[in-house]
């Protein structure tokens, strides 16, 4: 009789014209499932601030679920989940909890008007095996500035109760061997309806109450007891950073729910809280007309000496200079600045306060590995005019280019050869396999680069395992398993995991250079990463503005020794792939790569990702080869989302240091590829100016 | 084979977390950055100094240095300190803190801040400055530009009405003048802040109290020459 009046109470309000906001229809709430949403378990038609990322964990009748949610777009949205199931047991498998990786999209189609409710669309677990697999349309809308009332319809597990008609049939079995998109069943099967309301009781205390369209077939009697499909919960904000959520779910079990909820478009320290730059300084009218000095050898050495030691105190290594009459030219290595345009505002800065007053063209060159990669100009003249205008202004006086070469630079004393070395402690880390949530290895590693000569550098790496699981039962013993499967070019880790070494991870001599105006390149020989050792080379065209860069890759490589010592397998091929890099604009890059994989798979590599303009990345990426499923085994083909936490970010301050992630689809011998250190891309693109100018705000910090 | 069954293994583990070494820049901070976590802020010391110690600071800073000087106080932060000038270019001078934070202002208004976090890019202040020299009630706008997260511009347009509001007389460090009051009210998209400055017979500003931005509040600046 409840669910009765609640659903007639919902369907009410959205033909009652009182008090009726049109607003636009965020929340910061999440839900047990990750998704934006001010109900418990039930969707709704809001979404997330555009670009939030957050990982939330909720637990309730023996289910503990990871969400990893992220807002692509105003409307767009996913989460990735890692769930874990406890007295479900996976076929086949002796395992008494089961673990299942699952995947959401959800969208708005559009926002709510006076009389309109928004609405939106979803797909919940539409890869792979499909334990949490559903769709909703649902409608959402505000009533009062604290009330919001949803309603919506499910298919699949969202349609498990109380269903009302039924679409069609509803396929069970799972297309290829997983991780296929199982379009089969969207939309079909019994439907159901569901409903909620959210009251906002204050900025950080809410209340939900929802009718839950989900009869939690599987886990009833299994996992806990489905007594009632009502579920009350309330939500508190502790800050921007943290929401807690605690609930009375199905009648019989309590729920709890935490997420931790990242901005990246905005920075805790905006600007950073490092130290100020120097201030420019003035040349006295007249002096400029002074050329004795260049006569002077002396003078000349003098003041290469000064600018060195005053951009080491920024961070910034002097490798090269060329100092004329009128003009000059530094190249330098950026060891500290993340957003390159600092970099070249502090280098500039400095410039005006050591160099003869006769110099009026400052050109700044970034150095990769020794070779000049992209320049940027600007007069003396507009530096000292523009100190204290907004950094647009300076930008219309700038000029890009990646018109270098070596021979540009007299070379400076002490930069080559160098010797860079590390010591410490190194994680390895493999989350979220189907079935063990978290494996680490910890390694002691001693790594270092010796810098040869301008462009030349050897690599190594060396470690021992201190201690860890990575070396653990294969993962995945109950999942598919593949047919006929390939040469095992990846999917053997965990041989390489055991035995505490020491092991050489990697051990290279590098060659980069410079082909022409807009070509780069890169050669490698050696051991180039654990698995693998063999020859590299990489070509990159890229135009100093240009959105587009293309890249051809070819690798000629041998499988490593599990002991990664010096011995090699018998396993050896050739691979390579042809690079289409495209800026998409607004913070979107894709990068397509085609060509052929480690077992000799023929095929391509499609990433998306979104870029912030403090360092933050949020992509994910498929490849899809000539390999079939049924050889490729569970998951059909591979995928991931990938992450980039910029530690400036974290810490405050201007560091180079960021942490990467990747979440992958279990670690198949299809689609895989050499990893090797230097990949020219990112290192060439963010000294040009088509990259540079995003972020150009820095210029004068 | 766990990590938690090889006590020693952990304690060697925790004792390389502390010792990571090395040359290569941007290594081995995992302490910093835990630091940085949890104080991400506040490095400032929490305590002002008595009028006594202020006095005696004042004091001994003029007897070192030849150099024009001030007091800073960015009432957030609860702090005070003493700024040198250490640039000039056409009207615009920056004045250093010993911890190298940089203020800059045109004429004493400030046009920008370096250093804080969050800080004032840039400012156009020519109206308002005007005024203020000329000791006028009127109406100005200014406009202020600051970094979002993604280290975008943003501009902040403000119109200000500017008013006297009394006469007093100063006396400072080397500082004695009969001085006019100046406040100027400033309401922009959202925001809303009041100025107030002290100015000299000749229209040199000796004190004012400045509104930096949403994150750092109010500065008092006093000079001191």
């Amino acid at each position: 009789m409840f669910k009765a009046s609640l659903v007639s109470a919902t369907a009410g309000i959205f033909l009652l014209p009182v008090g009726l906001l049109a607003e636009q229809q965020t929340t910061e709430w999440i839900n047990m499932y990750g998704l934006s949403s001010g109900l418990i378990d039930m969707p709704t038609a809001e979404v997330g601030h555009d670009g939030r990322l957050a990982t939330t964990i909720s637990y309730f009748g023996q289910t503990t679920k990871t969400n990893l949610s992220f807002q692509l777009t105003p409307r767009l949205s996913g989460v990735f989940r890692y769930s874990g199931i406890d007295g479900l047991r996976p076929p086949g498998s002796g395992l008494s909890t089961h673990y299942d990786r699952s995947f959401d999209v959800h969208y708005q189609i559009f926002d709510e008007k006076m009389y309109r409710p928004s609405l939106a669309i979803g797909l919940r677990d539409f890869l792979g095996t499909g334990i949490y697999s559903g769709e909703y349309v649902v409608a959402t809308k505000s009533v009062g500035p604290k009330l919001r009332l949803t309603g919506g319809v499910g298919w699949g597990r969202l349609g498990s109760h109380g269903s009302f008609a039924t679409m069609g049939a509803r396929p069970s079995g799972t297309l290829g061997s997983g991780g296929i998109p199982n379009y089969d069943r969207w939309f079909r099967g019994p439907v159901a309806g569901f409903a909620g309301i959210n009251y906002q009781h204050t900025n950080r205390l809410a209340f939900a109450v929802e009718y839950s369209s989900d009869a939690y077939v599987r886990e009833d009697g299994r996992s806990f007891y489905v007594v009632s499909p009502f579920n009350f919960g309330v939500k508190y904000k502790l800050n921007n950073t943290v929401l807690l959520g605690a609930s009375y779910m199905y009648g019989s079990e309590f729920g709890i729910n935490l997420s931790i909820a990242l901005d990246p478009k905005d920075s805790p320290v905006i600007g950073g809280n490092d130290t100020a730059p120097q201030p420019v300084a003035v040349r006295a009218s007249k002096s400029a007309q002074e050329l004795g000095w260049t006569v002077e050898v002396a003078k000349n050495e003098q003041v290469k000496a000064s600018l060195a030691r005053a951009l080491a105190q920024e961070g910034i290594v002097l490798e090269g200079s060329r100092i004329e009459g009128q003009s000059a030219e530094l190249l330098i290595r950026n060891e500290r600045f993340d957003i390159e345009s600092q970099a070249v505002g502090r280098t500039m800065r400095i410039m005006t306060r050591t160099l003869p007053d006769s110099v009026e063209t400052l050109k700044v060159t970034f150095s990769n590995q020794g070779i000049p990669a992209g320049s940027v100009t600007i007069a003396r003249s507009d530096i000292e005019a523009l100190e204290y205008a907004p950094a647009s202004d300076i930008l219309k006086r700038t000029r890009f280019s990646a018109d270098s070469s070596l021979r540009s630079f007299d070379s400076i004393v002490d930069t080559h050869p160098r010797l860079t070395w590390n010591f410490g402690p190194v994680a390895k880390l493999s989350v979220f396999d189907p079935d063990s949530p978290v494996r680490a290895d910890l390694l002691a590693q001693i790594e270092g680069q010796y810098h040869i000569a301008p462009g030349w550098v050897a690599s190594g790496a060396l470690n021992y395992k201190l201690g860890g699981n990575l070396d653990g039962p294969s993962p995945n013993r109950g999942g598919f398993v593949a047919i006929n499967p390939p040469h095992a070019v990846r999917s053997d880790a965990r041989l390489y995991a055991m035995g505490r070494g020491p092991k050489i991870e990697h051990l290279t001599i590098a060659k980069y250079g410079r082909l022409g105006d807009n070509y780069y390149g890169r050669l490698t020989v050696g051991y180039l990463e654990p698995m693998y050792a063999g020859l590299s080379g990489e070509i990159l065209w890229k135009p100093v503005s240009s959105r587009l860069a293309l890249g051809a890759e070819l690798n000629y490589v041998a499988q490593r020794d599990f002991n990664q010592r010096f011995g090699l397998q018998n396993y050896s091929i050739a691979t390579g792939h042809l690079s289409a890099y495209y800026d998409l604009g607004k913070g979107f890059h894709t990068q397509i790569d085609v060509g052929r994989y480690l077992v000799g798979d023929y095929g391509a590599t499609v990433a998306l990702d979104r870029e912030f303009g403090n360092g933050w990345r949020v992509g994910a990426y498929v490849t899809k080869t000539d390999l079939s499923a049924e050889q490729f085994g569970e998951g059909s083909f591979d995928k991931g989302i990938r992450i980039t936490l910029p530690m400036s970010w974290a810490l405050g301050n201007a560091t180079k240091r960021k942490s990467e992630s990747t979440i992958q689809s279990l670690t198949r011998d299809g689609g895989a590829r050499v990893n090797v250190n230097g990949r020219l891309y990112s290192n060439i693109r963010g000294t040009h100016g088509a990259e540079m100018q995003k972020t150009w705000g820095r210029f004068w910090r | 084979m766990s990590i938690h069954k090889r006590p020693v293994t952990f304690i060697l583990i925790t004792l390389m977390a502390l010792t990571a070494c090395g040359n290569q820049p941007d290594r081995g901070k995992a302490l910093e950055i835990a630091k940085g976590l949890a104080n991400r802020t506040s490095r400032i010391s929490p305590t002002l100094p008595s009028a006594e110690e202020l006095t005696q600071g004042i004091t001994a800073a003029l007897e070192n240095t030849e150099k024009p000087l001030a007091l800073a106080h960015i009432e957030d932060r609860k702090n005070v300190t003493l700024l040198t000038e250490v640039s000039m270019n056409g009207p615009y001078s920056t004045w250093v803190s010993p911890d190298r934070r940089t203020l800059s202002e045109q004429q004493g208004m400030i046009i920008s801040s370096r250093g804080l976090g969050a800080d004032l890019m840039a400012a156009k202040v020519d109206p308002s400055l005007q005024l203020i020299r000329t000791k006028k009630s009127g109406t100005a706008d200014r406009t202020h530009v600051y970094l979002d997260g993604e280290n975008h511009e943003v501009v902040m347009r403000l119109s200000c009405k500017i008013k006297i509001s009394g006469t007093e007389t100063l006396s400072i460090g080397e500082i004695r003048s009969h001085v006019t009051e100046l406040s100027e009210l400033c309401t922009g998209e959202g925001v809303s802040f009041e100025n107030t400055y002290k100015v000299t017979p000749a229209g040199r500003i000796v004190q004012s109290r400045q509104w930096l931005g949403a994150k750092n509040g109010y500065v008092t600046i006093q000079k001191l020459r």
